[in-house]
């Protein structure tokens, strides 16, 4: 355990699916050779396979205090990076080609199952789940790895795998029972989200989460009682890590999905939300039922004119309000390793 | 075993060359890396009911011309893996002490550290490996290593070849020196690989003739 | 730190050290950047860490603002720093500096989307085009050779000599694709057009976004708020509309309204992106929104919920309907007063003509539920009846149960929402343009709008209807008029007269420079660019009236063939058209336009069209459909290879700046130098032949051997000077000219400080404040200017025989047409989240996060009875033609529809066919009265649309072999 530790909530009733985050993260972070199928970040339609596919059956983590064996997911499960034929259609070689993925027609991809989601018609439902790296209290991956590559700075609590040390055993990508760890073929090594760290150590927000348009992410020190983090976790306790029961201690927390009500063929309501809470205590544990319950009664506060914290923060209006001491606007910093001093 | 000297100890660098065939083979009993040595929980966990280190022997056989050594490993392997985009790579190593007396299953210590060779079937890559204990091991210094391997009908050859002049943290080799041999391999195919290996239990006594 | 991180940094370093040309980009495009060679010159950075590596990715040379110059409408625009490295931009991030307007509202930031964020990567994928391309083959063969730009324009502007002297100027047409920026691009574009006479289209017809239930009831669409005023909706209806795709950055204002206690009901066939974000979700069959419309306007009229006040005030309720021609009692019935003076009784028991020049009801109180007779001018009497009166007996019908029944919602959740509306404090629509692709939309429009009229619910904080959305400069048309920018004062100014005299007669502001937008389409004396219809062009034009002329047979109650009320309309020029029908369209410029992948069924238009074309030149930064067919590809400069700027909408009233980041690619240029240098060799083609002038053909002398001199206004602006004239149309501008051209482009955005003058914006018709979101059509509710309209109020009685004839002369449900022949689904579509138009279709980064091909999502019931599974491939068909494509298989959609999200590139569909094929998209013939009053075409408005939405079609499962082998070709 580090002596500060950094964490993110992230609002299912915010997101929009929107993957700005993920492409974000892309062009940031793994826009390299043998980094072109590898996404730090995901948004994956719920439920649904996800990424990689059907993940939540892969094992890892921890069970009793006890490391469980993993499987190590494949890129195929993620879904391959397509490569397109557009330059033989378009500039000739093949004009009356058809422009698609020249691997074949795909089978699976990091976000197949968008918009798809359960239930029957009319009452089919489905949300966003937005992931990264959890950057655990107790990370899998870093105890899996046999050569101590993986280690969790004291500073922040950010989980980072040192890849010089790194020898692609990917014991950790077994271990990981969020499956939040790739492999690079060409550098042989593996990778995962850095909690933005060279922007984070300059005091700018991650780019998932200064990007994310929907405004879905806070930031902060979860010790910081004046920062989102810890209202949303410790004092309101609306934030849920995501499958407690991994054990890993997961830093990133959920504020879990309102939905409109079911309804039967005469239009008399079901339920007051059409996802199964049986399905969301699956993904957050039995904690999402109060969660969700101090959410809507908040809200009513606020739909009678009343005031409440809780709804203020999660709106933030102030959008920098979102980031903790995350608020130095990029342009701000030093734009070369020089100028930065701490590289 | 003894590493025989030779004087044209290039033509022996491919393990196909047909002069290792009149070279006496020095068989090893190989045993699964032992699961308790696995260095961390997680692996111990997924291990634990998996076969692994299934390599039952391997066959060594040596030569040397003064300054360069070159070792010719050969053992079973039904199905061949040269890890190919996701997959692991089939390998194999040899370890020889550094100084001290290091305990070959637990990889040395940093009072008695281990040199090893590591070969892989991806790419043929050959790398100097020092070994402080499990999980430790680090680039080691050049020796000039050199690996190359053939696979043909399910018996994986690979021969080793370093000078015999070594730097610090390499162990020492010469001609007339005896010391000790540890050798590894690693079924690519099953997903092998770190402490997940057949390996020689103890060391073998390793003669160069002067 | 662990051991280890001072070691040697094996593959990992070398695989990162070239830094950022390594990216995924292609070999071609690196070739191209200007300062590679430097670049390889330059001795790689050592990196003493494996982080170093990372922080490496985190440097850069140098950073400019930016925007794409793109119109993705009702998300428009978002602020970005353009991160440039090694000559290349290589990633942008949202500046996000838009301050709060008021601390009880959120602000803006970030602004953005994913599309938005990848365009460095856009910019250099293997579709961009770096030279100019001269087709050597046949058409579409593919085969094009690199030539010069002076043999490329030197053989366009020859072609165009030929053209308008042996035909005439209007064989000229510009195809106005995502260009439009109302800049310094697509001013070099209109002032070429004004100075030859060449046409524009007026794409936002072809589109279907004209809102023609808006412009029907308020004689003007462009009707929208600012996004923060959602705020203060206590019930915002997502209704026609899907902002969680079309409105990425704006779409978090919805959300924290919610948790500012704000509801939020979708209604929709499908439970889609953004019904998750509801607290109710009311399904309806594709196509029968006007039923549930009407049913909430029933009860609100039954119910006794109506604002009086407010439809006294300011709608055709109280006016009188004689019983005997159906038409709007005038004062000339009465006493032989004026034609356009409508009747009320007033309480009094008077009748009185209605105001026009005012909405003031100067204390009288027009009586609303009116049946009674009157005595004519000539003694006659006949039965009057007010709108209202009429309007109550046309929604008698539409109780819950049979609206339950119309539109397959389930009764209970009818009542729950009319309870919901009716007790709304303060009611909002987030507008979209969906429902105006159906046959009917206009139907369903001005039902629609009946629902906030009857409540009283416009014009107030959190309160109104949104229709359409457009918020522009003023200083664009003195530079595109045919003068020098010098020589007007301002647009207003010079008509300052006329202007006058229209506010004499009553005429508003609005509607005098609304009709200055209808000038562009009808005036030949104008000093605008001439406009015309682009679905009017098409379907003239390109042949595509034959294919919809088939459809009429789906369509009940026509009274005669749709392509012969057509060519009614064209011939008593109710609606204008450019060139006329017979005069062939000889050179087309698609200016970052796509009619062959945009035009429903407009596999027509390349058949018939491009046939008649001498020339058909794509300027675009991108090969695209239509660029495969093209004659000439000119290689435009990507929008961060431009200065410039581009209209916004009220929802974000910010002007948005790109400044040029990096040189254009290879030997691309700016839109600006590519027009402004055509007209170069123009002039000196024009001067090698002898040839002064030509007249166009209305009649203006158009000097071909001085277009240079007159196109950059004696070299004040010449082909180098994008950056200075998007200056000067801003300098120019009334809403604009209070921040520096300068000062803009430093800080990337500047907030409007008044709607301005334009056509496009004026009818928003309301204060724009900087502390206030702003509230469209308070220049009527508080300040009660009378409406654009023909009795100058918000009118739902439109007594044009066209609207009589085919019972729409008051809103009713009609039945979506079944447009391809009798088959099961109903093809309706929606926009994408993965492109804006099709510029991002064929995105490698946007593909990986869908699906890599085209598909359509069908119902989990559908796909089950047709024996298709997830992925299947799947022949989409109906009586029009077929296409292929895969299918997505969601419980969502509703069964007996299917959604086809738009914009697919046609090469993206294995085989011939593409989802526009299957639609015929025939006229609606209530749109060709062009001779209304206020139906008239104007910008952007009044002309008929294009409709997919009713398409009905059958799926059948293709097997993979059937699918190779028809890409085999």
């Amino acid at each position: 355990m580090s002596s500060k530790q950094v964490a993110m909530v992230i609002d299912l009733n915010k997101c929009i699916g929107c993957q700005t985050c993920t492409v974000a993260c892309k062009t940031q972070w793994t826009n390299k050779e043998g980094q072109e199928g590898m996404y730090w970040n995901t948004v994956s339609t719920a439920p649904g396979g996800g990424t990689p596919k059907d993940w939540e059956g892969m094992g890892g983590g921890f069970r009793d205090g006890k490391a469980q064996a993993g499987i190590r997911p494949k890129q195929a499960d993620f879904g391959d990076a397509w490569e397109f034929n557009v330059e033989d259609v378009m500039f000739g070689g093949d004009p009356n080609g058809t422009v698609g993925p020249m691997e074949g027609d795909p089978i699976y991809g990091t976000n197949w199952d968008e918009d798809v989601g359960g239930g029957d018609y009319p009452n089919s439902f489905f949300f966003y789940i937005p992931r990264i790296c959890n950057h655990c209290t107790k990370p899998a991956c870093m105890e899996a790895c046999p050569r101590g590559a993986i280690y969790k700075r004291d500073e922040d609590g950010i989980v980072l795998i040192n890849e010089d040390h790194c020898r692609g055993f990917r014991f950790c990508q077994e271990a990981c029972p969020y499956k939040e760890i790739y492999f690079n073929q060409t550098t042989g090594t593996a990778q995962k989200c850095i909690f933005c760290l060279p922007r984070v150590e300059e005091g700018v927000a991650t780019a998932c989460s200064r990007q994310c348009p929907g405004r879905v992410r806070f930031l902060g020190f979860l010790d910081d009682e004046d920062g989102p983090i810890h209202k949303l976790v410790y004092k309101h306790k609306v934030a849920l890590p995501l499958h407690p029961e991994y054990e890993t201690e997961p830093n990133v927390f959920y504020i879990p999905p309102l939905a409109p009500p079911s309804f039967d063929d005469e239009g008399n309501e079901i339920d007051e939300s059409r996802i199964p809470i049986l399905y969301l205590i699956s993904l957050f544990g039995p904690a999402v039922h109060d969660s969700l319950e101090i959410i809507k009664h908040e809200r009513e506060l606020k739909r009678q004119g009343g005031t409440s914290e809780l709804m203020d923060v999660l709106i933030s209006r102030n959008w920098l309000d979102l980031f903790g001491p995350f608020t130095t606007q990029p342009k701000d910093v030093a734009r070369t390793l020089e100028g930065r001093g701490n590289a | 075993m003894q590493s025989r000297r030779v004087a044209d100890i290039d033509s022996y660098l491919d393990p196909a060359a047909a002069v290792w065939s009149s070279e006496a083979a020095n068989r090893i009993d190989m045993i699964p890396a032992p699961l308790g040595l696995q260095p961390t929980d997680h692996i111990i966990a997924t291990w634990e009911n998996r076969p692994y280190g299934e390599a039952e022997w391997a066959d060594l056989k040596s030569v040397h011309d003064g300054e360069t050594l070159a070792v010719h490993i050969s053992w079973s392997c039904a199905k061949i893996s040269i890890g190919a985009s996701e997959g692991f790579p089939d390998a194999a190593a040899i370890a020889f002490p550094v100084r001290g007396e290091p305990i070959l299953l637990s990889m040395g210590s940093s009072d008695a550290p281990m040199h090893m060779l590591q070969w892989k079937a991806k790419g043929n890559e050959t790398r100097s490996v020092l070994a402080e204990g499990i999980g430790s091991s680090l680039p080691g210094p050049s020796v000039s290593e050199n690996g190359k391997g053939g696979w043909s009908q399910g018996i994986w050859s690979v021969v080793f070849s370093r000078s015999l002049n070594a730097p610090e943290n390499a162990s020492p080799l010469s001609a007339g020196m005896t010391t000790l041999i540890g050798v590894a391999v690693w079924n690519g195919t099953n997903e092998e690989r770190a402490g997940i290996k057949a390996v020689s239990g103890d060391w073998t006594d390793f003669i160069l003739e002067a | 730190m662990p051991e280890g991180l001072t070691l040697s940094r094996r593959n990992f370093l070398k695989a990162g050290a070239a830094g950022a040309v390594t990216l995924a980009m292609p070999n071609f495009i690196a070739r191209e950047a200007a300062s590679l060679e430097a670049l390889a010159a330059q001795t790689p950075v050592e990196y003493t860490t494996w982080m170093d590596l990372y922080r490496s990715q985190w440097t850069w040379d140098r950073t400019v603002r930016g925007t794409h110059l793109i119109n993705c409408w009702y998300q428009a625009h978002c602020a970005f720093d353009v991160y440039v490295k090694d000559g290349l931009v290589f990633r942008e991030e949202q500046a996000a500096e838009y301050e709060q307007i008021r601390p009880e509202l959120p602000d803006l930031n970030p602004r953005g989307c994913q599309k938005g964020c990848t365009f460095s990567h856009r910019m250099y994928e293997p579709s961009r085009v770096t030279h100019p391309l001269k087709r050597v083959g046949e058409r579409g063969s593919g085969e094009w050779e690199r030539v010069s730009w002076d043999e490329a324009l030197g053989d366009i502007a020859s072609n165009f000599l030929d053209v308008v002297t042996e035909e005439g100027t209007d064989r000229v047409i510009w195809d106005l694709g995502s260009n439009i920026n109302i800049g310094a691009a697509n001013a070099a574009q209109a002032r070429f057009a004004q100075l030859t006479h060449s046409i524009c289209l007026d794409s936002n017809s072809n589109n279907g976004d004209g809102h023609r239930g808006a412009f029907e009831t308020f004689g003007n669409i462009y009707i929208e708020r600012g996004i923060e005023d959602y705020f203060y909706s206590d019930l915002i209806l997502i209704w026609g509309s899907n902002p969680l795709y079309t409105s990425i950055p704006n779409a978090h204002f919805f959300t924290e309204a919610r948790y500012n206690g704000t509801q939020i009901v979708a209604i929709s066939p499908d439970y889609g992106a953004s019904a998750i974000k509801s607290d109710l979700w009311v399904p309806v069959q594709p196509g029968t929104d006007a039923a549930l419309a009407l049913g909430v306007a029933r009860e609100i009229v039954e119910g006794g919920h109506v604002d009086e006040a407010f439809v006294r005030e300011q709608t055709d309720l109280p006016l009188l309907v004689r019983s005997d021609t159906r038409k709007l009692l005038t004062e000339a019935d009465l006493d032989g007063g004026d034609e356009d003076h409508f009747i009320y009784l007033d309480a009094s028991g008077e009748f009185i003509a209605a105001e026009r020049k005012t909405l003031d009801l100067d204390g009288n109180e027009p009586q609303l539920d009116v049946r009674r007779t009157v005595t004519l001018d000539d003694g006659s009497e006949i039965e009057v009846r007010s709108v209202y009166s009429l309007l109550r007996d046309r929604l008698a019908p539409y109780t819950a149960e049979a609206v339950s029944e119309m539109c397959g919602t389930p009764v209970k959740l009818v009542r729950r929402l009319t309870n919901m509306i009716i007790k709304a404090r303060a009611l909002s629509n987030v507008s979209g343009s969906s429902l105006n692709k159906y046959f009917h939309g206009n139907l369903t429009e001005r039902s629609m709008i009946l629902i906030w009229v009857l409540l009283g619910q416009i014009a107030k904080p959190g309160s109104g209807y949104s229709a359409f959305p457009f918020l522009a400069n003023d200083g664009w048309e003195d530079y595109v008029s045919g003068l020098r920018i010098s020589e007007r004062l301002s647009f207003g100014m010079e008509l300052g007269t006329d202007l006058l005299w229209d506010l004499a007669t009553g005429e508003t502001a609005e509607m005098f420079f609304k009709k200055m937008g209808t000038h562009n389409f009808n005036d030949p004396g104008s000093t605008l660019p001439i406009w015309t219809s682009s679905a009017l062009f098409w379907k003239v034009h390109g042949g595509q009236e034959d294919l919809s002329g088939e459809a009429d047979k789906w369509i009940p109650g026509l009274q005669q063939p749709t392509k012969a009320s057509l060519h009614q309309a064209l011939e008593n020029k109710d609606l204008p058209l450019q060139p006329p029908l017979g005069d062939d369209p000889r050179i087309l410029f698609h200016y970052c336009s796509n009619p062959l992948r945009a035009v429903r069924g407009g596999d027509q238009i390349l058949n018939v069209l491009w046939p008649k074309l001498r020339l058909s030149v794509v300027i675009d930064f991108r090969m695209n459909s239509t660029g495969q067919q093209a004659d000439y590809v000119l290689p435009a400069a990507a929008w961060y290879e431009t200065t410039d700027h581009k209209w916004v909408t009220p929802l974000v009233p910010y002007n948005h700046v790109t400044n040029q980041a990096v040189e254009p690619l290879g030997e691309s240029q700016t839109d600006f130098w590519i027009i402004t240098m055509l007209t170069k060799h123009i002039q000196e083609q024009a001067k090698e032949r002898g040839l002064e002038s030509v007249t166009s053909h209305i009649g203006k002398e158009i000097k071909l051997d001085q277009l240079y001199e007159d196109m950059t206004m004696d070299g004040q602006f010449t082909e180098n000077d994008t950056d200075k004239a998007a200056g000067a149309i801003l300098e120019q501008s009334s809403n604009l000219s209070h921040v520096s051209w300068e000062e803009q482009k430093e800080k990337g955005f500047a907030r409007y400080n008044s709607l301005g003058l334009s056509p496009l914006s004026i009818g928003n018709a309301g204060e724009l404040k900087a502390d206030e979101p702003f509230i469209p059509l308070t220049n009527h509710t508080i300040k009660k200017h009378p409406y654009p309209t023909q009795t100058r109020r918000i009118q739902f009685y439109i007594d044009h025989t066209l609207y009589l004839a085919h019972d729409e002369h008051l809103p009713r449900y009609k039945e979506p047409p079944s447009m391809g022949g009798n088959y099961p689904l109903i093809m309706t579509g929606a926009h994408t989240r993965w492109s804006i138009h099709g510029v991002w279709r064929d995105s490698k980064i946007m593909q990986r996060l869908n699906r890599g091909q085209p598909y359509m999502v069908i119902s989990v019931e559908d796909a089950e009875s047709r024996g298709i599974a997830d992925g299947d491939w799947m022949r989409a068909f109906n009586d029009v033609s077929e296409f292929v494509v895969r299918a997505k298989v969601a419980p969502g959609v509703q069964p007996g529809s299917t959604v086809m999200h738009h914009a697919w590139e046609n090469y993206q569909f294995p085989g011939k066919g593409a989802p526009r094929s299957v639609s015929p998209s025939p006229v609606n013939p209530v749109e060709l009265a062009g001779d209304h009053p206020h139906l008239k075409v104007g910008m952007l408005e009044g002309q008929p649309g294009m409709f997919d939405r009713d398409t009905r079609i059958e799926i059948e499962r293709m097997t993979q072999e059937a699918v190779d082998q028809l890409r085999a070709g």
